[in-house]
């Protein structure tokens, strides 16, 4: 066991004569930070560690958690009085361990305050190129993240990763108004290549075409990787092993059926080696593996993680994901979506006519469970033959996304990283606009 | 805590920087859910974090810590960015009057941490059966937050300050077979009282959704309409009170020009304050997360801009005074210019005459998302009725209402006598930061032409 996770140790050792089994997961962090606005910007660095702990006690589980300051017997107590009101442990933890400890690959040694600040101005000058009142705000947080989990069956793993997150965030003066637009990603990699934050910043597209006329029913639709990644939130959900538990799944007994359609190839890749949500095991210590989640439209697999395993009578697929002191639930780790091979970056060329989204303003009015939706995309852009014509500020989607997505006609021909995920520009067809 | 205050002053006594201060912070979250059979609770997950801020040469420098033997060692990091930084230069920070004091919201009533869970999760479990049993279709959900916090800030400039927070939230929701969703949130500080005894409302809220189910829907156009309280406070919120938190507008120039003191942004019947002052709300602060003391500021008189919202920083760039709105969103980050309570004051007229001025249009109801993009805003509504000849008519499908915030806000025909505050503890997020709790409120407001979809 590492050095700094000793602690935890001491942990099972006080849930010995209190639970039948008990698990413990410690997070150390460390990172360096700039906030950058035009008018300054503040270097940060910092430290963060927490432990948490899981137990089964009369059958029950139950939970606790302490970020700081850790107090072993405190973090023992909580959990006590968490088993009390806890559901029922219908599994047992992991016995096996994994074989090593590798750290997963990462690229920002040469990472320094001074050349974040360099990178964000220079970003700041290119921004300003292409519309000179444009303001931008961003902060890129970069460091180490280490994780280790010890249960009382013999268990003992852990890894470590390099991570950068970046957030962007620009305003600018448009002719009938403000126009915001922003960008996050989350990567293993160094920063993120300038093109790609500007593409997807969409700034190119705010400059200069004029406002016309949106008429309501149905369109074809483009929607850029920020858009689409909001409309795949139905697919975390549904996909999801508790829902199945919970005998809510639209995709319930759709199993090697055709959901989507067949231009969509979709993959939960907790093994990418850029990806910042990679781990060679889950919160639960179960190894990882990536999967196909939709292939060519058909759908393959639920999530599960060890309780919605037990649930379903089936076995964890290494998909559990929880904060310290939670409970766990299946999770997507980086959803990737495959990228057409033929045709172009952000599919307008062959959807012909339509409309691009850029940005969803709000998603307010939707249901994941159901995969009901109403987005209210804020700009979006008119397009003929390939080409944008002009802007209607103020247009709405509505519908549900397993038919959506029924509906795609067209995939860009490459990814972009949009959080932890890659993604390209999709087309929609006969999409309810309104 | 107290302990950990006494060595803070100490190491700030120590320091050499133009301007310090740390703030320690200790959050104790519980969360307990109820849907349908299932019930889950996690918690308390307790976190302790440090900060410390420096001031040096006209440079910031920030280092967080978890533990309090690292204060020290974090000043100094922080001193030594603050040296290295590359940033542009910032000026002095306009420092508020040395204070020193404690706040605790214990010392009044019962508050939310001082409930066993047992009882919570009886609460829970009670009315998801309740809402169920009203439904008699369909699903019911409820969910309980807590958050006890504990803020000790001191700064080289003599303030000393200590506040203990009780935040409780109980969010109660039905879905019905088709879709049709009924969402509200109860947000309270430093009492649980007001989360007991709630029986009636939890019933009438599952009838009130049976009688609103319908697939009538209207054609999206303009309309005149009114809006309850928890939308006007969402209005004022999200669609105005975001442009006028000044590290933005000094990010933007053009912006700070549209909305520079004096500058007409609503019709004569608009006044807008932003109270953290109202202590058993979430969001207010007897102190800010830089120790300044809590305020009412009055941000629109007569539909004029009157002030915006201010940190010592962004007031010392405008002349300005800080207002007490400077939030720290997560640990290790900056303060930022953030709403506490922001609402629209009550006017004189009754609901009655509002939807009898009203004539024909729309009243919507009930907030359930939204978000803004700079000016333009969107908001999706929970409860739509027609209403004709000046009487509410019947239901029809859920709408969103879209628009320019100056545009609505100059559309403003009458406010309400009826002003009411509604609370979230993740009511408030910006881009780039996370979300953090808030009030809002308004009374009815008739509104002349608003975007329908």
């Amino acid at each position: 066991m590492r050095k700094e996770f000793m602690e935890g140790s001491e942990i099972l050792v006080a849930c010995e004569k209190v639970s039948s089994e008990a698990e413990v997961t410690g997070v150390k962090r460390q990172y360096n930070s700039l906030d950058y606005s035009p008018l300054r910007s503040t270097p940060g660095t910092g430290t963060r560690n927490g432990w948490g702990l899981r137990m089964i006690r009369s059958g029950k589980l139950g939970v606790s958690g302490e970020w700081g300051m850790i107090e072993p017997f405190r973090l023992v107590d909580k959990a006590i009085g968490s088993c009390r009101y806890g559901s029922k442990a219908l599994f047992s933890f992991p016995a096996d361990s994994p074989e090593a400890e590798n750290p997963i690959p990462g690229d920002m040694h040469s990472i320094t305050h001074d050349s974040v600040q360099e990178y964000l101005t220079d970003l700041q000058r290119k921004i300003r190129d292409i519309h000179p009142l444009a303001a931008l705000s961003a902060r890129i947080q970069w460091g180490q993240d280490s994780f280790a989990i010890l249960n009382s069956r013999g268990f003992s793993g852990f890894y470590s990763k390099t991570t950068t997150s970046s957030s962007f965030s620009v305003t600018l003066p448009g002719k009938t108004g403000l126009i915001q637009s922003g960008y996050s990603l989350n990567t293993t990699d160094s920063l993120p290549v300038t093109s790609d934050v500007l593409d997807m910043l969409s700034l190119h597209i705010h400059s200069g075409e004029h406002s016309t006329h949106t008429n309501a029913g149905k369109r074809n639709v483009v929607l850029s990787p920020g858009a689409f990644s909001i409309l795949l939130q139905a697919i975390r959900t549904g996909t999801s092993g508790k829902l199945l538990a919970e005998g809510s799944s639209p995709l319930a007994d759709m199993e090697g059926k055709q959901v989507l359609s067949k231009l969509l190839t979709i993959r939960d890749l907790p093994r990418l080696s850029t990806g910042a949500a990679s781990a060679p095991f889950d919160s639960e210590g179960i190894a990882t593996r990536d999967k196909i989640l939709f292939e060519d439209g058909t759908f393959n697999c639920f999530l599960h993680d060890l309780r919605t395993a037990a649930e379903c009578n089936t076995e964890s697929t290494g998909s559990s994901g929880r904060n310290l002191g939670e409970h766990s639930k299946p999770v997507c780790t980086n959803l990737s979506v495959d990228p057409s091979i033929t045709g172009s970056v952000d599919t307008l060329p062959e959807t012909g006519s339509g409309i691009l989204v850029t940005n969803i303003l709000s998603a307010g009015g939707g249901n994941a469970t159901s995969g009901s939706f109403t987005l209210d995309c804020g700009r979006v852009y008119f397009f003929r033959r390939g080409e944008i014509q002009g802007y209607n500020d103020g247009c709405i989607l509505t519908g549900n996304v397993y038919d959506a997505l029924l509906q795609v006609n067209a995939v860009g021909n490459r990814q972009y990283r949009i959080g932890s995920d890659l993604l390209p520009f999709v087309s929609l067809d006969n999409i309810s606009v309104r | 805590m107290q302990k950990y205050r006494n060595l803070a002053e100490k190491a700030i006594a120590g320091s050499e920087a133009d301007y310090a201060e740390i703030k320690l912070v200790n959050t104790s979250r519980t969360r307990v859910i109820q849907a349908g059979l299932t019930h889950m609770n996690t918690g308390p997950v307790e976190q302790f974090t440090g900060s410390a801020r420096v001031f040096i040469s006209n440079k910031w420098g920030m280092c967080e810590f978890s533990s309090p033997e690292e204060m020290q060692n974090a000043l100094d990091r922080a001193a030594a960015l603050a040296i290295q930084s590359r940033s542009a230069p910032s000026p002095f920070p306009v420092l508020p009057p040395a204070c020193r004091d404690t706040y605790s919201d214990n010392e009044n009533s019962i508050s939310p941490s001082d409930v066993p869970l047992r009882e919570k999760s009886f609460l829970c479990r009670h009315y998801c059966e309740l809402l169920g049993a009203s439904l008699s279709t369909g699903s019911a959900r409820v969910i309980y937050d807590e958050i006890v916090r504990e803020r000790v800030i001191v700064n080289s400039s003599g303030t000393s300050i200590r506040e203990i927070e009780n935040l409780g939230s109980m969010k109660t929701q039905a879905v019905l077979p088709g879709g049709l969703i009924a969402s509200e949130e109860l947000a309270l500080r430093g009492s649980f009282d007001l989360f007991k005894g709630r029986e009636k409302q939890i019933t009438r809220m599952g009838q009130d959704l049976l009688g609103r189910e319908t697939t009538t829907c209207i054609a999206p156009g303009k309309a005149r309409v009114i809006l309850d309280p928890e939308l006007t406070g969402i209005l004022v919120h999200e669609a105005f009170g975001h442009l006028v938190e000044a590290d933005f507008l000094d990010s933007n120039p053009p912006v700070a020009h549209l909305l520079r003191t004096g500058s007409t942004v609503g019709s004569d019947c608009v006044n807008i304050v932003d109270n953290s002052l109202i202590l058993n709300m979430p969001g207010s602060m007897r102190w800010d997360d830089e120790g300044t003391p809590g305020a009412k500021t009055q941000l629109v008189s007569s539909g004029k801009i009157v002030s915006w919202l201010h940190t010592m920083e962004t007031a010392a760039r405008n002349d300005a005074c800080p207002t007490g709105n400077a939030r720290i969103s997560e640990p290790g980050r900056s303060p930022e210019a953030r709403m506490t309570c922001t609402y629209m004051e009550a006017g004189e007229t009754s609901l009655d005459s509002l939807i009898h001025h009203l004539d024909n249009g729309l009243y919507l109801k009930g907030f359930m998302g939204g978000a803004t993009d700079m000016d333009r805003f969107s908001i999706a509504v929970q409860e739509v009725w027609t209403v004709r000849n000046g009487v509410i008519s019947k239901p029809v499908t859920p709408v969103v209402i879209s628009g320019k915030v100056t545009d609505v806000l100059k559309s403003i025909l009458d406010t309400g006598d009826d002003l009411r505050l509604s609370g979230s503890l993740s009511g408030c997020s910006r881009m780039n930061s996370s979300a953090i709790p808030v009030t809002y409120g308004g009374p009815h407001i008739l509104i002349s032409e608003m975007q329908v979809s």
